[in-house]
């Protein structure tokens, strides 16, 4: 019997970023089918290719290198015994990113502590490796969204960090739609207004 | 430089300001020792002791040891086989999932349209 | 020897009629490699019983319930093939592309059982079904879109309703969007505008044999 064709993404004229993104996707999904059928390491590739944006949506929501590491862990256990359930890349991305956020929230709420903003100088320990830009502005950024409560924070960073849309986001987390944009249009104007280099007399419009 | 100019713009530093940052290199390696850790952790007891007595000579046990190697390599290769096997069945278990979504995508964007078609018109 | 292969032709003409039944809903699918190598995305699946089989026992052995819902639905099935491919501009393939798939569905046994055209998006949609009496014996979906063709065949007896129904349970959110379903699957189709047309076709008249048929 032979092994079933794999979905075929052959795009020769598509342009270079989306045939690598494709051939990633079509290697992914060759990972989690391995993955599911028990091979560890095809699961490390996968742990490896999101790492990244568990490990940050922890980190920027707990706020404690410790903390988050430790969060990160957890979901990619959790995701090992849930493999079978996960029916594609996409899915799994997403699985990855709901169940960090929701757990990180429990945490918080777990706390006990109403005042989730943390402390300015643990938003100075987020640094993801600067490509070009204005650091300073980059850093003010990372330190304002670090004062945002919990779930608005949670919004922000899966509209900005991981690109999902506010329909996706309102999924993930399980909040109406309006809400989530509500999150991100009073975020934004947040940070505008307190922004510093950008022009406070602006009033932010959420483009969703 | 216009609203929306200056909207795009903040859009541009947040998205530059939160790309992911790195748990380590040796996070992955990480997550499969807690992993393995805990399937010792399940593990069933630790294989029983077998005691030879003095003076058996080797030629009376060694049939049992070869005929034990031999189950052994049975077992092994119907594990394997059985692993192949899964991993098939999950990689068409993907697949079917994926037409089948496709497929009732298709079907529910007809009845979507056949249900618009016979709503009164106000 | 001559009695032998009497027995042996006896059994062939037996058998034939059931083979052929169970392989009257499945479409000769041509060789699409053209479109693949135009399509900035495609996807080819080809789940034969064999596969049909495997995959079903992956999903009895999940007590998921949303893979009870599948097995359910994949009970009896023949065949499941999808052609799907996605272009990066309109007028990639053209209606001769398809009409190979189309003069399938002419022959006899096949009805169309909906076609919906949208002017504005400039899409169409048919479903066709091939019955045998109170038997379904395969469903053909043609989605032709500007800059998206999706040919799916599934033999053998499938409950639209319940097909329609798993929308939304694979786990990932029933969406409109075409970026979650990521770069292996096409989106969803949007639902037809107010300018389209939908075109529901009757079921085909039953004879007096299949009317005293007990019903499904």
């Amino acid at each position: 019997m032979s092994v079933p064709p794999a979905s075929s993404f052959a795009m020769p004229c598509a342009p270079t970023g989306e045939r690598h993104m494709a051939a990633a996707g079509g290697l992914e999904q060759l990972s989690l089918a391995r993955a599911q059928a028990g091979e560890l390491e095809a699961f490390r590739q996968l742990v490896r290719a999101h790492q990244g944006a568990v490990y940050s949506l922890a980190l920027r929501l707990l706020g404690v290198r410790e903390d988050a590491q430790e969060l990160s862990q957890d979901v990619f256990l959790l995701l090992h015994r849930h493999l079978p359930a996960i029916v594609s890349v996409p899915h799994l991305r997403f699985w990855l990113r709901r169940t960090a956020c929701h757990r990180a929230i429990d945490r918080l709420r777990q706390r006990r502590s109403r005042l989730v903003a943390l402390p300015l100088d643990a938003a100075a320990e987020i640094e993801a490796p600067a490509l070009d830009g204005d650091l300073l502005l980059e850093r003010r950024l990372r330190q304002l969204v670090a004062q945002l409560p919990a779930m608005p924070r949670a919004v922000l960073l899966l509209r900005y960090q991981e690109d999902m849309d506010p329909l996706q986001i309102a999924r993930a987390l399980e909040l109406p739609l309006n809400t989530v944009k509500s999150h991100l249009r009073r975020s934004l104007a947040l940070l505008r207004r307190h922004g510093g280099e950008l022009n406070p007399a602006d009033s932010a419009k959420v483009d969703t | 430089m216009s609203e929306q100019e200056r909207q795009r713009e903040l859009e541009q530093a947040l998205r530059r300001a939160l790309r992911p940052a790195d748990p380590g290199e040796d996070f992955a390696d990480r997550v499969v020792a807690r992993l393995d850790a805990s399937a010792a952790q399940a593990a069933p007891a630790a294989m029983p002791v077998v005691r030879q007595s003095r003076g058996r000579s080797a030629a009376r046990w060694l049939p049992m040891a070869l005929a034990a190697c031999a189950i052994a390599a049975v077992g092994l290769g119907h594990w394997r086989h059985e692993a192949l096997q899964r991993q098939r069945g999950l990689q068409a278990r993907a697949q079917l999932l994926q037409a089948l979504r496709i497929a009732s995508a298709n079907v529910n964007a007809v009845r979507a349209a056949v249900i618009d078609e016979e709503q009164p018109l106000p | 020897m001559r009695f032998r292969s009497i027995i042996l032709l006896s059994g062939l003409l037996t058998l034939t009629p059931l083979i052929a039944a169970a392989q009257a809903g499945k479409l000769a699918l041509p060789d699409f490699s053209a479109l693949t190598k135009k399509a900035s995305q495609s996807v080819n699946i080809s789940l034969d019983p064999s596969l049909l089989r495997l995959a079903g026992g992956i999903l009895s052995a999940d007590p998921n319930p949303n893979d009870a819902a599948v097995k359910d639905l994949i009970t009896g099935l023949q065949g499941v093939y999808v052609r799907s491919y996605t272009f990066d501009h309109a007028g990639a393939y053209s209606r001769a592309d398809v009409d190979a798939v189309r003069a399938q569905l002419l022959a006899p046994g096949w009805v169309p059982l909906v076609s919906t055209h949208d002017r504005e998006q400039a899409s169409d949609v048919d479903i066709f079904v091939r019955r045998s009496g109170q038997r379904t014996e395969g469903v053909a979906i043609i989605a032709a879109e500007p800059r998206k063709l999706t040919i799916v065949n599934i033999v053998g007896p499938i409950d639209l309703a319940k097909l329609a129904q798993l929308q939304g349970r694979f786990g990932v959110p029933k969406l409109d969007l075409p970026d979650l379903l990521g770069t292996s699957s096409p989106a969803a189709p949007a639902a037809p505008s107010a300018t389209a047309s939908v075109s529901v076709h009757p079921a085909p008249a039953r004879t007096a044999e299949q009317a005293g048929a007990a019903p499904r």
